[in-house]
C-alpha cells in the first residue's frame, strides 16, 4: 500500500467537475484507490464516495491505493488535486 | 359572489429572462414518499434484477438527454449528463444498495432513495452553491431511477393545458429539457439558484423562470393566477383583476412560449414594407435547443456571451474547453456570422467569492477588457480557442468595455501574436477574421473617430452606455425613472457613433435590450443602425413591426426625435409612431 497526502487548492474545492475527474482519473489504474478526508474513507473509483466527502478549498486528503500500479495511481492523483484540476488560474 | 383570492408577491431571482403569466400548477415531485416494502426470502435476488433493469433504463434516458443537448460538444448542458451517467452508474453505490436490501430485506426503491439519503447528508451543510449543486445532481439521478422501478417512463409532470406555470419545490435539468416540447409557459421554484442546471436549461429554452422564490411550492395553490418576471425575479400571485386583464389583453403575444414562436418565424432576411432588407441576429449565453432552429432561420449570433461558460464552470475554462463550444456555435450557424464576445466579467457577473466581486463601485471598475488585458495568460487561451473555431464558421471576436485605443491595439498585438503561434503549429484559422469593439463607455462614442481605423466593426451595448451616461444603475429600482437608453443624450452618442462608422465605411450593430424594444426599433433604422442583435423570444416581434415599417418613414421619425428635448417627449413620439403604423 502506498499513500500521499494532498491539499485541495482550487477555489470551488471538489464540486461535481473535478470530482467526475478524479474516479475517472483513479479509474485508470489497476490498483484499489482510496481517498479520506478527516477519517471519512471512500472509495476513490466511487463518485458518490467522492462527493460525499464535500471537499472544499483546504481540505487536507489522503490518497492511497493498493496493487501493482499503486505508486503512479498516487503521485499522479495527488498531482492532479494539485493542480486545482486544471482549474488553477495564472494570475 | 366569489371573494377574490389575497394578492401577494413573492420576490425571488430571475434565472431565464421574460415576463409572463399564467395559471400555477404545484408540481411534487422528488418530495413524494418511497414506500417500504418487506420482501420474502424468494423475493430478493428478483429485486436485484429489477434494480439492474432500472439502473439501465436511467443510464438510456440520460444518453437520450445528453443527445438532445448535443452531448459533449453542446459543453455545459452536455455535460451535466456525463455527471450523471457515472453516478447512475457507480458500481461501488450500487453493491451498497444491493448488500443493503439482501441484509435489510427491503424494496429497491425504499434502500435505494435511503442510501442516497445518507450520501448527500453530509453535503447539504455545505454552503457554497457549487457543493449543494451536487446533491441536486445526485437527486436528479436517484428521481428517475426510482420513477424506472415504478415503471414510469416520464416524470412526473403529466399533460398540462397550455397557459400552465410549473411551480415546485426544484427541478432538475432532465425535467425541464422534458418540457421541450410541451408548452410551459414559466417555470417557478421555491429553491435552486440562477447558476443551476436548472436555470441553465430554462434559459436555453427560452421558458420565463424564477428561482429561490421562498416557499413558492407551499405558498402559491395550482389554478392561482401568476404574473412572472424572469428578469427581476418578482412572482404575483393572484393579481388584481385589473392587472391580470391589462395584462392579457396587451401580452396576447406573450400566451405562447417563445420557443414555439420562433419556430414560425418567416424566413429571414427580413424586409420592410418598402422591401430594404434589415439584419437581425441573436444575443446567445451557452448552446442549446434554440440554435437549429435560429441558425434554420437564417438567423446569425450577434452576440456570443462568452463569459457564460466562465460562470457555469465557476472558474476560467481552458482553452480546449473553449474550442469545443465555440467550434460547434460556429458550425451550428455556418454560413452565418457568429460574433463572440470575449469575456465580460466583473460588475453583474461573477460568483460571490471571486476577485471580481470585491469592488465598491464595480460597474466602473475591474472588468471587461480591462480584467482581460490583466490576464495575459487566460486570455490568450481564449483568443486562441476563438481562432481555432474561426476555420469552422464565420466566426467574428468582440471586445468588451473598451474605453481606450491603448487596449484596442494591446488586444490586437494579443490576437496578431495567437495567430503566430497558430501558424508555427500548423493550425488553421481565419487570418482574416473581423474584430469589432462594443461600445458602452461614453469616451468611446465621443472619440469613436480616432478608434475606428484599427477594428472592423462596432457594436453598441445600449444598456451600459446608457447607465454610464446617464450615471444610473441599471439594476437600481429607484434609478428607473432615471435610467432609460431613449434618452435624447443617449440617442446623441448613438447618433455620433453610428456617422463616424459609416464615415470609415465600417457597420455598427446595436445589441442592447433596445435591439428588441418595438418602440426603438423604428429609430434605430432610421437612424442608421445596420442591425440589431436580441434575446431570441423577441424575434418574433420585431420581424412583425420590421414588415409593417416604411424606411423613408423611419428616417423621418429620426431626424424628429433627436431634436426632442426630453426623454418623455421621444416617448410619447415614439408611442405615436408605433400607434399609427
Amino acid at each position: 500500500m502506498y499513500q500521499k497526502m494532498a491539499q485541495v487548492i482550487n477555489r470551488l474545492g471538489m464540486h461535481a467537475r473535478p470530482a467526475a475527474m478524479f474516479v475517472s482519473h483513479a479509474s485508470k489504474f489497476s490498483s484499489e484507490v482510496w481517498i479520506e478526508k478527516n477519517g471519512l474513507k471512500v472509495n476513490g473509483k466511487s463518485i458518490m464516495g467522492v462527493m460525499m466527502l464535500a471537499a472544499e478549498k483546504g481540505s487536507q486528503l489522503i490518497i492511497s491505493a493498493e496493487g501493482e500500479d499503486e505508486q503512479r495511481a498516487v503521485e499522479s492523483l495527488v498531482d492532479l488535486v494539485h493542480d486545482g484540476f486544471g482549474d488553477l488560474k495564472d494570475l | 359572489m366569489v371573494t377574490p383570492k389575497k394578492t401577494f408577491i413573492i420576490n425571488g431571482a430571475g434565472a431565464s429572462s421574460g415576463l409572463t403569466y399564467g395559471l400555477a400548477r404545484i408540481v411534487y415531485s422528488w418530495e413524494k414518499t418511497v414506500g417500504e416494502r418487506v420482501l420474502s426470502k424468494a423475493e430478493i435476488e428478483p429485486e436485484m434484477t429489477r434494480l439492474d433493469n432500472a439502473i439501465n433504463e436511467t443510464l438510456l434516458e440520460i444518453n437520450r438527454w445528453k443527445k438532445m443537448t448535443g452531448g459533449k460538444a453542446g459543453g455545459p448542458i452536455g455535460r451535466i449528463f456525463d455527471t450523471q451517467l457515472m453516478i447512475a452508474s457507480d458500481q461501488d453505490f450500487l453493491s451498497k444498495v444491493k448488500d443493503s436490501i439482501r441484509s435489510r430485506q427491503r424494496n429497491a426503491e425504499y434502500i435505494y432513495s435511503l442510501e442516497v439519503e445518507k450520501t448527500v447528508e453530509p453535503l447539504k451543510n455545505a454552503h457554497d452553491e457549487y457543493m449543494k449543486q451536487m446533491v441536486h445532481e445526485i437527486e436528479a439521478v436517484s428521481k428517475m431511477v426510482v420513477s424506472h422501478l415504478r415503471g414510469h417512463t416520464e416524470r412526473d409532470f403529466g399533460p398540462f393545458p397550455t397557459d400552465t406555470i410549473i411551480v415546485g419545490r426544484n427541478f432538475t435539468a432532465a425535467e425541464i429539457l422534458s418540457l421541450y416540447d410541451r408548452k410551459a409557459k414559466g417555470i417557478v421554484t421555491a429553491e435552486g439558484s440562477a447558476t443551476s442546471h436548472m436555470a441553465l436549461v430554462a434559459r436555453s429554452l427560452l421558458i420565463p423562470t424564477v428561482v429561490a422564490a421562498q416557499r413558492a411550492h407551499l405558498r402559491i395553490r395550482s389554478g392561482d393566477r401568476l404574473i412572472i418576471d424572469g428578469d427581476s425575479g418578482e412572482v404575483t400571485v393572484n393579481p388584481e383583476e385589473s392587472a391580470w386583464t391589462g395584462l392579457v389583453r396587451q401580452r396576447k403575444t406573450l400566451s405562447e412560449m417563445p420557443l414555439a414562436r420562433l419556430k414560425r418565424l418567416p424566413q429571414l432576411p427580413i424586409k420592410t414594407a418598402d422591401g430594404v432588407e434589415i439584419n437581425l441576429a441573436a444575443n446567445i449565453s451557452l448552446p442549446g435547443p434554440v440554435d437549429d432552429i435560429l441558425s434554420k432561420n437564417n438567423i446569425g449570433v450577434g452576440l456570443f456571451r462568452s463569459e457564460f461558460i466562465y460562470l457555469q464552470k465557476g472558474n476560467f475554462p481552458t482553452s480546449e474547453e473553449q474550442f469545443e463550444i465555440y467550434d460547434h456555435v460556429a458550425a451550428t450557424y455556418h454560413p452565418h456570422d457568429v460574433i463572440i464576445r470575449t469575456f465580460d466579467l466583473g460588475s453583474d457577473k461573477y460568483h460571490q467569492d471571486d476577485q471580481f466581486a470585491q469592488e465598491r463601485n464595480p460597474a466602473l471598475g475591474w472588468r471587461g477588457v480591462r480584467a482581460s488585458l490583466d490576464m495575459p495568460g487566460q486570455f490568450r487561451r481564449q483568443i486562441r480557442a476563438i481562432l481555432r473555431a474561426s476555420h469552422h464558421g464565420n466566426v467574428k471576436l468582440l471586445l468588451p468595455m473598451i474605453t481606450d485605443i491603448s487596449e484596442v491595439k494591446k488586444a490586437i498585438g494579443m490576437i496578431r501574436r495567437a495567430m503566430v503561434q497558430l501558424r508555427k503549429e500548423k493550425i488553421k484559422y481565419d487570418p482574416a477574421i473581423k474584430i469589432g469593439i462594443m461600445v458602452e463607455v461614453p469616451a468611446v462614442a465621443l472619440n469613436a473617430a480616432e478608434i475606428i481605423p484599427k477594428v472592423d466593426f462596432l457594436s453598441i451595448g445600449s444598456n451600459d452606455l446608457a447607465q454610464y451616461v446617464l450615471a444610473a444603475d441599471r439594476d437600481n429600482q429607484r434609478l428607473n425613472k432615471i435610467f432609460n437608453p431613449l434618452h435624447p443624450a443617449v440617442l446623441k452618442l448613438i447618433q455620433m457613433t453610428i456617422d463616424a462608422a459609416h464615415a470609415a465605411g465600417k457597420p455598427v450593430s446595436l445589441c442592447g435590450e433596445m435591439a428588441g424594444d418595438v418602440l426603438a426599433i423604428p429609430l434605430l433604422i432610421g437612424m442608421g443602425v445596420d442591425s440589431l442583435s436580441m434575446n431570441p423570444a423577441r424575434l418574433y416581434h420585431v420581424c412583425n413591426l420590421i414588415t409593417r415599417l416604411r424606411i423613408n418613414d423611419a428616417k423621418v421619425l429620426a431626424a424628429e426625435v433627436l431634436r426632442l428635448p426630453t426623454v418623455r417627449d421621444v416617448e410619447s413620439r415614439l408611442l405615436e409612431f408605433n400607434m399609427s403604423m
